[in-house]
């Protein structure tokens, strides 16, 4: 029996794993929908994959078809029914009834040329923008499809693409880690700011290090995610995470998550308990689910069990999902089961409480 | 770290014998069984030309896309010019070159480790006799010896430094090593110095001559061979110096290659081909793409696409596919799995290989994996096929030619294997 | 005993050293009978048998030859006048151990056993001092061996041994591990003439004798070794306990071994109660390592580098026979096994028995070496008959010079340690320290003349980056300019074409010139006066100095 009570450090809490999805492809993006019901997520299978969570258990559902290649991108409407998918060929796709019998709303087969890397839907739900490998940066109306404005010219391939809430502006991130801002109506360019670091050039090849733009708090912030690209031919980076003044966009804070051989911020989310969700990726795995605090660079959680995480959503109710790969996910030559087949990756999706809950994880 | 570097499992047979393979000099070893073949060979004007993929370009990404598939990512594939035949969406202007060249995608190899894969593949790993084969340039060196030009038979093209690389030669000796020019540059002090007018120096290499021949008298040869031939080389290079001037190159060529290294020195590989040079090597390194597989190889595939293109325009415009044979190769392909850092891992199983010009048969498409790209479909070929071919597609008989190493006959190219047919003309 | 070719065959290693090992004793009742350099002499002589052999070297072939060996330069013109008048019966022994006595001595051998033993992978000041001291005192090669294999931190001659593992612990690159397998294969190749390089994962698949259990019992001891931070190179070990468990890729047999020494056997490893592993325990405020009660790196230098070990004995024997000779008794000369003889098995057993029982002295055997007929043949072929092979030394074979000796060769041909060199006393190296411009000559030497790092410097290899240096670098050519006290200057002032030759011969290949030599002299300076004469007299001296016979030992 001590003699004293000695003061003890208050640990910060810690999100607790509840469960863990299989998925049976890998994927690329999971967010849940606006009503909270469904789990949808996109990836290699060019299928809207579906967790109905409101089961017992929580189950797979029907998918939905339509696309192709890889759905590179997927966003829910805020306040609404529809979900918008991309993919890597061109085709944008808004499907309505998610969370109950999915049907397509509107498409366009070749919204773009190739692989759209990046969607963003206003903080309205009424407009989208998309962009990607072909330059191209479309504006859409949500509920019909209809194109509302277009940048002409884009220079270069755009990485990453955001709408500003106020739907009067959107910026673009491209291969060189440059950033443009576009007003609305018009799509004239207005200004450019070059984040050093977010891009890296060797030999034949460029590496672009600017992933993801994201606006926050009714867009006064906008997020520059990625990382700072260390080599070529795999993905070593610092995973970086900028915060900058719009519409000056200039750098306020900069977190950078990882060593020099670690990867990407590939995915991020406000957590309504007031800190910010991230996940990164490298190679060979070096991933990281970590939680942090704005304004603070070192995050106070910081998971590395996942080996290579691609993305995060945030539920309504504080809980979180990560997408994962398997572990052994690499492997050189022909890596087979015991039955002698050639097996794929597939991605585990786990599911976690907010953190500080009391919530106890599901068996089985 | 795995040390074992398996194509060393195949000892020179001098080196293990020591003493009893016989005394074998520093160069001249290794003739050629059938003088007769040898004049032949020496009236050959046929030239090689290779590029090297250093680390494996993915075969998914390139020649043999299946968009659509578990396996096949995230582009789409094209249409060539051939009916019936795709290309991976990122390269549009070779799909449009598709008639001239030939693509092997049947490639099957069993070495899934660059430092062991790479010199299997370039040696054209034939039969193990405990002997250290050449690589390809410096067989061709061998076999064919420089052109007309006296041009060092074997360059090699290459993003940082050069050199010499005496150890590409293997049994043959380190003469038909390689002549490395770091990115493109010329070998350090290749242009004299205006303190010496050409008399001088012509009078003063007169005198060194004179002294070699003298002390090369009632002494063994082979030393006094080897030094001598390295002041020839650089004389040679000397008279083509304009091949590293910069000005003298056009505008045009230098936006149609590409001002980046992979353009800049197929450029160079094309001059040097003009010049001359019997075996010109391109190296690209840095396609070991095990994470971020698919943004690497979209922006590397374009300078492929680019550089590619402009020498085969070129080769075919000058009418230099006649007697040029290029290959596109790596030391294998990527494999179907995509991993966790969205990227391919090694994969020898099931990959492709691109040929084009002097002896192949345009237009052929040979081979073909399973709808997935997990394994071949129909007969499996591996690099001992391909140099039967390419050895027989610039005249050579590989089924008949030998090395002589020491007292020891070797073939030239695996003895099991044999050329393709559908691949040459 | 000769051994016959079938009997060596097939052979494991571990029976193979057994039976040569017992070939050292009875050898050595024969030491008694005659100095080593005529026993050699008997053994090469009898196996050439019918083969013609040639002419003893004249005097001037000897004297280039003998001191690019031993002092690792060409002799100067004084040097030449003085040994070619000297009429003394003995003057070649007589220079033999002078130059083994000499200033340059100590330079020469730690110049050679730097490319030996580091293959140009990099520079230390430590290990500079190291060889230097080594060979300033004539230390026996057993003591230099274990000075590397277990470094002692605590000697400030000896610790800068310790680079021979260090500068093998660095990392490649960034996302390249530490190859620690590859300094296992260079200790077995330099050490023991072994090379195991393939023996990693599997037995050898082509030689017999290398087992992977070889590799694996060598490599574990390098395995508990670190390279320790610090200002000098060392290296520091974990405590062993248990044994090395492996497997091979092609059988999958689980198996384990104890340290296992090349020509030595397995050393069980022996083990303590915790906390008492150590007889000096480690202090980490003084920055002490400790020592180990049972130390592998000590196991490996007690049972490698002793004269009990016969892989040890005959490695440096012939090395040291290649360095002299031009070619080893046994090539390559880190593949020693049961189907790789030695091309005169009695010699190499006879120069291991012998080197062992004058415990070790280089000095020694380089002096018995330097002495044979063997050595001090020409290498002139002695008529028009067919070639015999290089192993038969029957002629004397050529051989590569480093890059070290053709700076200071070419340094002392030019007359360009005469230019800055004021009449003092002061050692060749003391000059180029002090001269700025020769500082940068010697690094150019190096960097054109040596091979890339980890390439073994045995075979003649010449570059046309050499050919490009020595024909167009400013600064070699500045050497054969008219400069106030070097060899063209000199030349310059003499009018007689005769004595112009012999000097410009002399000075540069160091020999007298042939009557044809002078004919090309007089033909080229005919008619000519003032500045084109010396600029005649400056491509002479070039194309000598870019020719065959200045940049090899022949």
């Amino acid at each position: 029996m001590a003699d004293a009570p000695k003061p003890t450090e208050k640990k910060p809490p810690e999100p607790r794993e509840l469960f863990k999805l299989d998925c049976d492809r890998q994927l690329m993006v999971a967010r849940f929908t606006a009503c909270g019901r469904m789990l949808v997520a996109g990836g290699y299978d060019a299928s809207i994959r579906r967790w109905d969570l409101c089961a017992e258990q929580t189950v797979e559902v029907d998918r939905v078809e339509g696309h192709h290649g890889w759905i590179s991108w997927l966003e829910v409407q805020p306040g609404g029914d529809l979900v918008f998918s991309a993919d890597t060929w061109g085709r944008l796709q808004a499907t309505r009834g998610i969370a109950g019998t999915p049907e397509i709303a509107w498409h366009h087969e070749q919204a773009h040329d190739g692989w759209i890397r990046s969607l963003s839907v206003s903080d309205d739900g009424q407009a989208l923008v998309t962009a990607g490998r072909d330059g191209a940066v479309r504006v859409w109306s949500a509920v019909d499809g209809r194109l509302l404005h277009e940048v002409k010219d884009h220079p270069s391939e755009v990485f990453a693409v955001a709408i500003h809430p106020a739907k009067q502006a959107i910026v673009t991130g491209d291969l060189f880690g440059v950033l443009r801002r576009f007003e609305l109506p018009g799509g004239k360019c207005v200004g450019e700011t070059t984040l050093a670091g977010m891009h890296f050039y060797k030999r034949i090849q460029d590496v672009g290090g600017l992933r993801l733009l994201r606006f926050h708090d009714k867009g006064r912030t906008l997020i520059c995610a990625g990382g700072e690209p260390q080599a070529t031919g795999r993905s070593i980076a610092i995973p970086t995470i900028h915060w900058l003044d719009w519409p000056k966009c200039r750098i306020a804070h900069t977190a950078r998550l990882g060593a020099k051989n670690h990867g990407f911020v590939f995915d991020l989310a406000w957590h309504p308990d007031g800190f910010w969700a991230v996940v990164t990726s490298g190679q060979p795995g070096s991933g990281q689910f970590l939680l942090l605090k704005p304004g603070q660079e070192k995050p106070f959680f910081n998971s590395t069990k996942m080996s290579n995480c691609h993305s995060l959503a945030v539920h309504g109710d504080g809980r979180i999902v990560v997408t994962a790969s398997n572990r052994n996910s690499q492997g050189n030559g022909a890596v087979r089961d015991k039955r002698g087949n050639y097996v794929a990756n597939f991605s585990p999706l786990h599911v976690f409480a907010p953190p500080g809950s009391d919530e106890k994880p599901v068996a089985g | 770290m795995n040390h074992c570097r398996s194509w060393e499992h195949g000892w020179s047979r001098r080196r293990m014998l020591g003493a009893m393979a016989g005394g074998a000099g520093v160069a001249g070893l290794g003739g050629i069984l059938q003088p007769a073949a040898a004049e032949e060979m020496a009236r050959n004007d046929k030239q090689i030309l290779l590029i090297w993929l250093d680390g494996g370009m993915s075969q998914l990404e390139s020649w043999d896309p299946k968009p659509n598939t578990p396996f096949g990512g995230p582009f789409r594939s094209i249409p060539t010019a051939l009916p019936g035949i795709h290309v991976s969406e990122l390269m549009p202007k070779l799909s449009r070159q598709m008639k001239r060249l030939a693509v092997v995608r049947s490639m099957k190899t069993e070495d899934a480790n660059h430092s062991s894969g790479v010199p299997k593949i370039l040696r054209g790993q034939p039969r193990n006799r405990g002997v250290t084969y050449p690589y390809l340039g410096s067989a061709v060196a061998k076999l064919m010896g420089p052109t007309e030009s006296g041009l060092p038979p074997y360059v090699w093209v290459k993003p940082g430094n050069g050199g010499f690389i005496a150890k590409h030669a293997g049994f043959l000796g380190a003469k038909y090593g390689a002549l490395a020019l770091g990115d493109g540059k010329p070998p350090a002090n290749l242009v004299r110095p205006d303190s010496i007018s050409s008399a001088a120096d012509a009078a003063r290499q007169e005198l060194r001559r004179k002294f070699n021949r003298q002390f090369a008298d009632r002494r063994r040869a082979n030393f006094n061979e080897a030094n001598s031939y390295v002041y020839d080389v650089a004389g040679t290079l000397m008279k083509h110096v304009e091949l590293f001037d910069e000005a003298k190159l056009s505008e045009k060529d230098r936006r149609r290659y590409g001002t980046h290294d992979l353009g800049r020195h197929a450029l160079l590989a094309r001059r040097l081909i003009e010049a001359g040079v019997r075996f010109v090597q391109v190296t690209s390194y840095g396609w070991d793409t095990h994470g971020d597989n698919f943004n690497s190889h979209a922006s590397r595939m374009p300078k492929v696409d680019q550089s590619v293109t402009a020498l085969i325009e070129d080769l075919y415009d000058r009418g230099l596919d006649e007697r040029v044979l290029v290959v596109m190769m790596a030391e294998f392909g990527r494999t179907p799995r995509i991993n966790g850092s969205v990227g391919r891992d090694h994969w020898p199983n099931a990959w492709s290989v691109a040929m084009a010009g002097c002896g192949i048969r345009p237009g052929t498409v040979v081979g073909e994996t399973l709808p997935d790209g997990t394994d071949v479909k129909t007969t499996p070929y591996d690099i001992g096929h391909m140099f039967h071919t390419w050895f027989s597609a610039v005249g050579l008989d590989s089924a008949e030619a030998e090395y002589m190493n020491g007292t020891q006959p070797l073939p030239i190219a695996h003895d099991d294997m044999h050329k393709v047919d559908e691949l040459l003309i | 005993m000769v051994w016959s070719r079938s009997s060596l065959m097939r052979q494991p290693l571990v029976l193979l050293v057994a039976c040569l090992a017992a070939a050292d004793g009875s050898n050595l009742v024969q030491a008694a009978e005659a100095p080593l350099h005529q026993v050699i002499d008997r053994l090469v002589e009898s196996r050439a048998g019918k083969q013609p052999l040639a002419a003893m070297s004249d005097d001037a072939e000897f004297l280039r030859r003998v001191m690019l060996d031993l002092a690792g330069r060409i002799p100067t013109v004084a040097e030449a006048r003085r040994f070619l008048g000297e009429t003394a019966a003995d003057k070649r022994f007589t220079l033999i151990d002078s130059l083994l006595s000499g200033d340059d001595y100590p330079r020469r051998m730690q110049e050679l056993f730097h490319v030996m033993l580091m293959e140009r992978r990099g520079e230390h000041a430590e290990w500079t001092k190291f060889l230097r001291y080594a060979f300033n005192q004539n230390l026996p090669w057993d003591r230099v061996a274990r000075a590397m294999l277990s470094p002692d931190a605590t000697d400030e001659n000896l610790r800068g041994a310790a680079y021979f593992l260090t500068a093998r612990l660095t990392k490649e690159g960034a996302m390249a591990p530490v190859d620690v397998p590859g300094l296992t294969r260079d200790v077995g190749r330099l050490m023991a003439g072994v090379d195991f390089g393939c023996a990693q994962c599997h037995d050898h698949v082509s030689i017999e004798d290398y087992k992977q259990v070889d590799f694996q019992g060598l490599h574990m001891i390098f395995e508990n070794m670190q390279s320790r931070g610090g200002e000098f190179p060392a290296v520091t070990e974990k405590v062993m306990t248990k044994p090395r468990e492996f497997k091979s890729v092609f059988t999958r047999d689980p198996r384990t071994t104890p340290l296992r020494i090349p020509g030595a056997g397995d050393v069980s490893i022996r083990t303590f109660p915790k906390g008492e592993e150590y007889s000096v325990a480690p202090d980490r405020k003084a920055k002490r390592t400790g020592v180990l009660k049972f130390s592998p790196l000590r196991e490996l230098a007690g049972g490698l580098a002793t004269g009990k070990n016969p892989l040890f004995a005959r490695n440096i024997v012939n090395r040291l026979w290649f360095v002299m000779m031009g070619r080893g008794l046994v090539e390559p000369l880190d593949l020693f096994h049961s189907a790789n003889p030695p091309t005169h098995p009695e010699l190499l057993d006879r120069l291991a028995g012998e080197f062992v029982s004058h415990k070790f002295d280089i000095k020694w055997l380089l002096g018995q070496l330097a002495r044979t007929r063997c050595y001090q043949r020409s290498s002139r072929l002695p008529g028009d008959q067919p070639l015999s092979p290089r192993s038969s030394y029957t002629v004397a074979n050529q051989k590569r010079l480093s890059a070290e000796q053709l700076f200071w060769s070419t340094l002392v041909a030019t007359g360009e340690i005469d230019r800055v060199k004021p009449a003092t006393d002061d050692t060749l190296e003391k000059v180029v320290a002090r001269t700025e411009s020769l500082v940068e000559l010697q690094k150019q030497f190096l960097k054109t003349f040596s091979n890339p790092p980890k390439e073994p410097e045995v075979d003649f290899a010449p570059t046309v980056k050499g050919a490009l240096y020595l024909m167009h670098d400013q600064a070699v050519l500045d050497l054969v300019k008219p400069r106030p006290g070097n060899l063209v200057t000199k030349l310059a002032a003499e009018p007689d074409t005769g004595k112009l030759s012999e000097a410009l011969f002399l000075a540069v290949v160091s020999r007298g010139p042939t009557t044809a030599d002078v004919q090309v002299v007089a033909k080229l300076l005919e008619n000519k006066t003032g500045a084109a004469r010396i600029e005649a007299i400056g491509q002479l001296a070039w194309a000598l100095l870019a020719s065959t016979e200045f940049c090899l030992n022949h």
